[in-house]
């Protein structure tokens, strides 16, 4: 279910509000909060960095609505409680590596599916690459932890 | 564009959007990476019917509404990376091997620590502070780095 509101929202954004440019632009994990931080720090020091053309004048506000769906739906599931597992460092690195990966890839593993959907090439090499990423961080976990055994 | 929708609208088109996508995200755990993840350790496809659920519902979305849409002229966008160098591609390829491997890492894909952050994971909103401070850190230093290294313009 979760997949097919997705996908089908892409197919929306892009047939009819006009989200073509860049390509199947309706989700991205890397491109939409990109375009939401750059804009507010756009705004509050006076920077450049660059921004999609539908975030010139008022970002896109997919993850802000993100957030506040998912509250709602753990607010009503009961699950809306600060969970800690302790690790306090690691998270901040690997968000850190996402981010820094995914610009440079220029689009996150949804967008990836949307643009694939689409029809755009682009997304072959990018989710090939997702996909022996995927398999080496399997590997390494597997290693690590027969290592400490 | 004639018909090309403003800021407003696709500001608040993106908001219900998200409203809607992280509410079925959260009730259905859905993660566009770990369900590559689950498939090549466990055979478990739970997970990765969520990619599969995406890549239908926007082809069969795409297809749909490429007849009602006056935006999809370039629908399918096949040939229209023609063109691209190789070494584009390569980055491409990098970009999407440390992002797969990060995300494993992390326990998810961006979108799925957004929806776990707003319920209240730890991890997760500490993964959103350092993946905020990555956007920017690329954009200052890393992008900056390639192009004077590859003098792109």
């Amino acid at each position: 279910m979760a997949g097919l509101v997705t996908g089908g929202w892409a197919a929306i954004a892009v047939a009819l509000l006009g989200m073509t440019s860049p390509e199947a632009y309706g989700i991205c994990g890397i491109s939409h909060p990109r375009d939401l931080i750059n804009w507010i720090v756009n705004g509050l020091f006076g920077t450049s960095f660059s921004l999609s053309q539908y975030a010139l004048v008022i970002p896109v506000l997919t993850y802000v609505g993100v957030v506040v769906g998912s509250a709602l739906s753990a607010l009503g599931s009961g699950e809306l409680h600060l969970r800690s597992t302790g690790r306090r460092f690691s998270p901040v690195v690997f968000g850190f590596g996402v981010a820094n990966f995914g610009m440079l890839m220029g689009y996150c593993s949804v967008r990836a599916i949307m643009l694939l959907a689409y029809g755009n090439v682009l997304a072959l090499p990018g989710l090939a690459g997702i996909v022996v990423g995927v398999v080496l961080a399997c590997r390494f976990v597997k290693w690590r932890v027969r290592a400490r055994e | 564009m004639e018909g090309e929708s403003t800021g407003i609208e696709i500001t608040a088109a993106t908001l219900v959007a998200g409203i809607t996508i992280g509410f079925v995200w959260q009730r259905s755990k859905a993660c566009s990476i770990t369900g590559y993840r689950d498939l090549y350790l466990f055979k478990d496809t739970y997970l990765f019917k969520t990619v599969v659920g995406m890549f239908l519902g926007a082809t069969v979305g795409f297809f749909a509404l490429k007849w009602v849409s006056p935006f999809m002229s370039d629908f399918p966008a096949i040939t229209s990376t023609a063109g691209v160098s190789p070494f584009t591609v390569l980055l491409i390829l990098i970009g999407g091997l440390g992002f797969g491997f990060f995300s494993i890492l992390s326990g998810g894909c961006p979108t799925k620590h957004h929806v776990a952050a707003a319920s209240g994971s730890e991890s997760s909103m500490l993964y959103l502070v350092g993946f905020y401070a990555g956007i920017i850190y690329f954009q200052v230093v890393v992008l900056e780095f390639l192009l004077v290294l590859f003098g792109s313009s």
